[in-house]
């Protein structure tokens, strides 16, 4: 537990990080490449906004290495490089409350009293500054990327949804996609046939609700013609009804 | 939003989205209930 929380701390300070960020670092977000090592860090909601780090410094990937042979000694499997070692949540993701408690209480004990936002900001004020705490723990430059709504790319950080070629394609319309959904009742020749502005699975769990058949979702077409494609099938099928 | 209910299966189905030229796109999730 005590060496999760002195990574804890250092990749606070070194990358900068939010305790949102944190508590979502997987190990497959740790990679080698060219043999450089990199840390991907999802910043936004899901994995749309990526900040790609690299890791400049040894030690702090043999600290690393050191405290996944660790991990692995113990019996401890997660996804999460960081995870909860409590009992009930045991390999699960940790809060972010969880993460400032370690902090706070790890700071009690030098006599002070700072929080993981009061490290990302002193990291934030050295990386301005070009100052650090000692060579071994120097604050890393994020490089900003995106993923593409449309081909799903990574691409340097720009205020759009989608990458140079796609632009240039003219799918723009991408991002008012959606999806004509199919469910159908296990057995029996019922389909439903709509539409779902963003998730069609969240479609089949209310039209489980109350219906005496059981439902799957058998398939769906994503457009950004969605409603008209709709409008089409189902005058195709009307005499179905 | 509301969507519709026909008295179709799977077959039909499909056969209307090859029928409209939108096979390309369709993405079948699962076959729960073939055979």
């Amino acid at each position: 537990m005590i060496a999760r929380n002195i990574l804890i701390i250092k990749f606070i300070y070194i990358f900068a990080l939010q305790s949102r960020e944190l508590v979502k670092l997987k190990w497959s977000f740790l990679y080698q490449k060219n043999n450089k090592n990199y840390l991907n860090i999802e910043t936004g909601r899901g994995d749309s906004e990526i900040d790609i780090c690299e890791i400049k410094n040894e030690s702090v990937m043999e600290q690393t290495n050191y405290y996944r042979d660790l991990m692995v000694k113990k019996h401890i499997k997660s996804d999460f490089i960081f995870p909860s070692l409590s009992f009930r949540t045991l390999g699960k993701a940790m809060s972010t409350k969880g993460v400032n408690d370690i902090i706070v209480r790890l700071s009690k004990v030098r006599g002070s009293s700072f929080s993981a936002l009061n490290i990302r900001n002193l990291s934030n004020g050295h990386l301005f500054t070009h100052e650090y705490i000692n060579t071994e723990l120097k604050p890393s430059l994020r490089d900003k990327f995106f993923k593409c709504k449309s081909c799903g790319k990574l691409s340097k950080w720009r205020n759009d949804k989608l990458c140079e070629e796609c632009s240039v394609l003219g799918n723009r319309d991408y991002n008012k996609s959606g999806y004509v959904y199919f469910i159908k009742a296990i057995d029996y020749d019922y389909t439903k046939i709509g539409i779902a502005n963003k998730n069609v699975n969240d479609r089949l769990k209310t039209n489980q609700v109350g219906n005496m058949y059981e439902l799957y979702l058998m398939g769906y077409l994503q457009s950004p013609d969605f409603k008209d494609m709709e409008q089409e099938i189902q005058s195709k099928l009307g005499k179905y009804i | 939003m509301r969507g519709e209910w026909f008295n179709v299966g799977k077959d039909d189905v499909i056969e209307v989205i090859k029928e409209l030229g939108y096979i390309d796109i369709f993405t079948e999730v699962n076959q729960k209930d073939e055979g």
